[in-house]
């Protein structure tokens, strides 16, 4: 007996296509997560307003409410339709597409962030800040912390998320990274402030951090800030490192499931982001000061020597 | 006789030394097929086979003139594929026309236009055309199993497995549902799995039972009924030596097996014959 074939004449569609759709779906999905509304709420609030005493980590702000909590929601957005798992996985679109589209979405909370940071910015303009609060940072360094790195960050979480929610099947696997990522950025984002900033390795662990800070100052919402100290490394370069670590979780994610054809291509990725981090990462230790420097009101910058 | 739509030759699936499908062989050709078996016989394991999301560890698969082991042909078939498994869940937040548009888009339905055409088309198929923007959270288990089966009729397939399709849903429905699987049957190839012989008896011309992971029969519903002819009996009281006996509605015992003394026969139906044939498989197994 043989077998007959009963095709039909039919237009494959493009892979991108189908991502594109699956994409808008994806993303229709996130901006109506209760977790994304109240995080973008929450952060709308606290950036439009009157600033903050550290403008410089002003990303603090997108990093937790948009990254961290859309952590939480790409990852139950991911393991959602596991539940569907029998059916998605008989369709011709393989898994990898419905990854990739989920990583897509993940520019909801991107394009909020940087909304929200314009908005930021105009509320800056309005009421605009003395300039040594910038510490020693220069145009670029300040776009990059307060545009760019919001953004960053509020597209790296939700990355990760997917990631989490593609490689981690254990209940409450999202939580314990968030407790991870935040117990990591704590420990090392204000590692220089204690003055010992000359340690090479230690400039290198305060920019491996997912999320690091560039300055402190002495002041908070109710004191007047007098001295804003600006600590080691180069935000551009960080920023190249963070962009980097968001493509290497857009691979884990894609690796899951995988065809070897496409793990050949996500691997030839991985390696490239890998050498792009390990550059950006060192010139990001290297590039900036070597040590902290003291802004004053008065505009005055004096270089703090190492005290440990 | 017409051509095949699915092929196995010896097909055998094992999970961890445990046998789910041992050396399993038949043809399927365009029409409605039910498969009947009891719990554990292997029925999902062989639909899960047959939608290309299992691999056979020994024997050949043929779907739709494709080698479902080789990838590129595995899409293939999929494009062509409905299939509606034991247990469907449902993403939260989705309502029944989200998660079908979502599920068009994974079956290739790129055109936004035509995509919403197609969801809207099987919704009112399985009679859903009315509920399309409620949540499936709020559906009722029938209503939730109509969505599934919507999805599976996504794009017409030429080959539809369904696995329990009438599970949760209620006479009427159940009775819609063979009108819409009998049309889909003229031109594809329809297999149902199910527990309800009645559906079978009602829809299928043709029935495959599984039992321990093989073929016990394999052939139309009219000879399978003819095997019990004569084995059935009516009768005042239980009959001990039958291989299955129960009170009836009408204060009778149904006795499947050898004539009880003053029984009268009765026609078979198509449970009757499963539930002999059954019996009959039990016996050869201790036998063996």
């Amino acid at each position: 007996m043989s077998t007959v074939v009963l095709e039909q004449p039919r237009l494959v569609p493009s892979p991108a296509a189908s991502v594109r759709q699956l994409g808008v779906i994806e993303a229709k999905r996130y901006a109506t997560h209760p977790l994304f509304v109240v995080g973008a709420l929450m952060c709308a609030g606290l950036s439009i307003g009157l600033p903050g005493p550290d403008e410089l980590d002003y990303a603090v702000i997108p990093a937790f409410f948009l990254g961290v909590l859309g952590l939480v929601v790409s990852a139950r957005l991911t393991r959602s339709t596991d539940t569907s798992a029998p059916v998605l996985d008989a369709a011709p679109v393989p898994i990898t597409r419905r990854t990739a589209a989920l990583c897509l979405a993940c520019a909801v909370p991107a394009v909020t962030a940087l909304l929200i940071a314009l908005l930021h910015r105009a509320t800056l303009l309005a009421d605009p800040i003395a300039d040594f609060r910038y510490g020693t940072f220069g145009g670029l360094d300040r776009q990059v912390l307060t545009l760019v790195l919001p953004v960053v960050y509020a597209a790296g979480g939700p990355l990760l998320g997917v990631v989490v929610g593609r490689w981690l099947r254990f209940p409450g696997a999202p939580l314990l990274t968030v407790v991870a990522l935040l117990a990591w950025s704590a420990t090392l984002a204000y590692l220089p402030q204690s003055g010992s900033s000359s340690s090479a390795l230690l400039r290198l662990l305060h920019v491996s951090a997912p999320y690091t800070a560039f300055a402190f100052s002495d002041g908070d919402n109710v004191h007047p800030i007098t001295v804003v100290t600006t600590m080691p490394g180069a935000p551009l370069w960080f920023a190249v490192w963070a962009v980097a670590l968001c493509g290497l979780a857009v691979c884990a994610a894609l690796w899951r499931g995988a065809s070897a054809t496409v793990r050949t291509s996500v691997a030839r990725a991985g390696l490239v982001l890998v050498a792009v981090a390990a550059i950006a990462l060192a010139l990001a230790a290297t590039t900036g000061h070597d040590v902290n420097h003291e802004t004053d009101s008065s505009g005055r910058t004096t270089v703090v020597r190492g005290d440990a | 006789m017409p051509e095949a739509t699915v092929s196995l030759r010896g097909a055998a699936k094992s999970y961890r030394g445990t046998p789910a499908l041992t050396g399993v062989d038949f043809d399927l050709q365009v029409g409605v097929v039910g498969l009947l078996g009891p719990n554990g016989a292997g029925k999902s394991t062989l639909l899960r086979v047959l939608a290309t999301v299992l691999g056979v560890d020994d024997g050949s698969v043929r779907i739709l003139g494709r080698d479902p082991s080789v990838g590129r042909e595995r899409t293939e078939i999929r494009r062509r594929l409905g299939y509606l498994p034991q247990e469907l869940g449902y993403p939260r937040g989705f309502t029944a026309y989200g998660f079908l548009d979502y599920l068009a888009v994974l079956k290739e339905w790129d055109d936004p236009d035509r995509r919403r055409a197609e969801v809207r088309r099987v919704l009112e198929q399985v009679g859903l055309g009315d509920q399309s923007g409620r949540r499936i959270r709020a559906l009722s288990g029938g209503q939730k199993r109509r969505v599934g089966l919507a999805q599976a009729l996504l794009g017409s397939p030429d080959l539809l497995i369904l696995d329990e399709p009438t599970t949760g849903l209620d006479p009427e429905q159940r009775v819609s549902l063979r009108t819409v699987l009998a049309e889909v049957g003229r031109t594809s190839t329809v297999l149902v799995a199910t527990h309800q012989t009645e559906d079978v008896a009602a829809l299928c011309e043709r029935v495959v039972v599984l039992d321990d992971g093989a073929v016990r029969f394999d052939g139309s519903v009219r000879d399978l009924v003819q095997a019990a002819a004569g084995r059935v009996w009516l009768s005042d009281a239980p009959d001990p030596a039958a291989r299955t006996s129960w009170r009836t509605g009408s204060g009778r015992y149904r006795n499947l097996g050898s004539a009880p003394a003053g029984a009268d026969i009765a026609e078979p139906s198509l449970e009757d014959a499963y539930l002999l044939l059954r019996g009959a498989s039990a016996d050869s197994d201790v036998a063996a």
